[in-house]
């Protein structure tokens, strides 16, 4: 990252803002899992009740502890993003990146099928998947890896083409580098920015449908807890047990938010923290 | 113009070609045997191999996926495993819900979302910025959130609006609009702010231009300037986003439907998925992908005629 971007996002309050929001969410889900009751424990006195001190955001109709289940739920999506989210990235990026340093023909195919992939809507492709594999987390986590890999190979080839004309390019490859190198050395050092920013971008998207497939009851399966499940379930209980709701619906909101707002502060700065009027 | 509406309509086959395949390598890829599962656990061989011949699963790839190519040209999508019923039927049920809901919602968008951009961009300043904080807020909640929220509020708390089904419009005017109240709100609220967005960014960077200068030096009212100068030129990009989010549109007809139990296409896919009934699954698919593609030839060819230079 360029010293001018990192000083202009240092100086924009949305950069700290959705890193505070970040890590107090991170700090809330180890203090959930160290002093909570676990998430699938049916320990609670009562069910529904209202939030107390042993019970921050209540009880849930089985008499578990919400805010334990809340916080796992946070947990497991994490997990899914990580695991998901990021190879499908790096696979997208890996594509990207050898169509455009290799051009011609295979260019070509790559970035053909690239169009026809990108034009399918999310949560269509995770229809057609989970049809095939059935509810749950492996068709979640494959559709968000297939998800993920076009829009980063379209980046990562723009990347790559735009760096393997520079004169670097050539006085390395007049020093006898070998194309491959090149690749690795040279435009992987140079083309990963915008790539970073659009995981930011990404994540988010995929976090929001990751928590719609579990609301739809189509992911994470019960007992085990979501945050988009948990406000599927919480719909039963509006009129008893409004409260239900607010905590993975914060949650929820939170990580969305902070990860705009990062992916906003970080474009204006890139583009020269011009900000109009 | 005939040359680039063909041209346009070629490039989507591919789409269509890609859709097609996927959803009928879809069936194939399921784990275990269709035939084994309708002839039950303990039928002898023979039989199962008598209902595969029936399916025709005895025969190669290439055959039956031109046989379903075929099937499809004649508007069947086959029969649903856990219904009995074709898919055609169950599907064209489910469509006239969505269609209410998309072009309600899609609609209401348009209202709301370019006016608070071009207000955003006319006022400037504090109202601006402050305007452009509550819009990142609203985009960042997920829609079933929205919805949740708004149910309790609306249907629960007021008792206003009813919480879920569904009242054909045309039928019944009022319980129609009535029962479509919460549900078109929530799916527009997202799509409103992301127009928003647009129009603001496109509508101030237009406002800088020299021409605006020029029309404001000229002594034309602030009203004709931002209107006929500014917004007019501001808006063929917030075009081109509004067709865009007509996948987002039906794709977010899904999990709305699922909020307020509202028996559209969405919501018919998904208890299809639960089911394991992939033949109603893959009639979704398709048939959302078609109107996909359609909709985006739509907005090309509208983009085409407004501005010449797209069609080389």
């Amino acid at each position: 990252m360029s010293g001018r971007t990192g000083r202009a996002l240092a100086r924009d309050w949305r950069c700290w803002l959705a890193l505070g929001l970040l890590a107090a969410l991170g700090a809330l889900t180890v203090i959930a899992w160290a002093t909570l009751p676990g998430p699938v424990e049916q320990t609670a006195p009562g069910r529904l009740l209202g939030p107390s001190l042993a019970h921050p955001l209540g009880t849930d109709e089985l008499r578990r502890d919400v805010a334990a289940r809340t916080f796992a739920g946070l947990r497991g999506s994490a997990v899914v993003l990580a695991a998901a989210v990021v190879p499908g990235a790096l696979a997208g990026a890996a594509l990207g990146m050898a169509a455009g340093v290799i051009g011609r023909w295979f260019d070509g195919l790559v970035m053909r099928l690239v169009d026809v992939w990108l034009a399918f809507p999310g949560l269509l492709l995770a229809l057609g998947i989970l049809a095939v594999t059935g509810p749950g987390k492996t068709g979640v986590g494959l559709t968000l890896f297939l998800f993920m890999v076009p829009s980063f190979a379209r980046l990562a080839r723009g990347q790559a083409r735009a760096e393997m004309t520079r004169d670097y390019v050539l006085a390395a490859r007049a020093l006898g580098a070998s194309t491959p190198r090149i690749a690795v050395v040279h435009v992987v050092r140079n083309a990963w920015e915008p790539l970073a920013t659009h995981l930011a971008l990404m994540l988010g998207v995929a976090f929001f449908i990751e928590a719609a497939l579990s609301f739809l009851g189509l992911g994470v399966q019960a007992p085990e807890p979501s945050l988009g499940g948990m406000v599927n379930a919480s719909r039963q209980y509006l009129r008893e047990a409004p409260f239900y709701l607010i905590g993975p619906a914060a949650v929820l909101t939170a990580v969305v938010l902070s990860l705009n707002l990062l992916v906003d502060a970080v474009q204006d700065a890139a583009s020269g923290g011009l900000r109009r009027r | 113009m005939a040359l680039f509406v063909v041209r346009r309509l070629a490039a989507s086959l591919p789409l269509l070609f890609a859709a097609s395949l996927l959803v009928f390598g879809a069936l194939d890829l399921v784990p275990g045997d269709p035939a084994e599962l309708i002839a039950g656990e303990d039928a002898r061989p023979e039989r199962v191999a008598e209902i595969r011949a029936e399916l025709g699963l005895d025969r190669p790839l290439l055959v039956r996926y031109g046989e379903w190519l075929a099937g499809l040209a004649r508007g069947d999508l086959g029969t649903s495993i856990s219904r009995g019923m074709p898919v055609r039927q169950l599907v064209g049920a489910a469509l006239p819900p969505t269609l209410e809901l998309a072009v309600a919602a899609y609609l209401l968008a348009l209202a709301l979302g370019i006016p608070l951009g071009v207000v955003q961009a006319a006022a400037g300043g504090r109202v601006d910025g402050a305007l452009a904080v509550a819009v990142s807020v609203v985009i960042s909640v997920p829609s079933f959130v929205v919805g949740t929220l708004l149910l309790w509020l609306f249907a629960i708390g007021l008792g206003w609006l009813p919480a879920s089904g569904r009242v054909p419009v045309l039928e019944d005017p009022v319980g129609g609009l009535r029962s479509l109240a919460l549900p078109a709100v929530t799916l527009a609220v997202a799509m409103g702010a992301v127009l928003a967005r647009f129009t603001r960014s496109s509508l101030a960077g237009v406002l800088c231009q020299e021409y605006i200068r020029a029309a404001r030096a000229k002594g034309l009212a602030e009203r004709t300037v931002l209107f006929r100068h500014g917004l007019r030129n501001a808006l063929v990009p917030v075009t081109t986003i509004a067709a865009l989010q007509v996948g987002q549109l039906l794709t977010g007809t899904i999990v709305i439907e699922q909020v307020f139990t509202r028996p559209g296409v969405g919501y018919l896919a998904v208890t299809a998925i639960r089911q394991r009934d992939v033949p109603v699954v893959q009639g979704v698919v398709l048939v959302f992908v078609l109107v996909f593609v359609l909709v985006n030839l739509a907005a090309d060819i509208a983009a085409g005629l407004a501005d010449p230079r797209l069609r080389r």
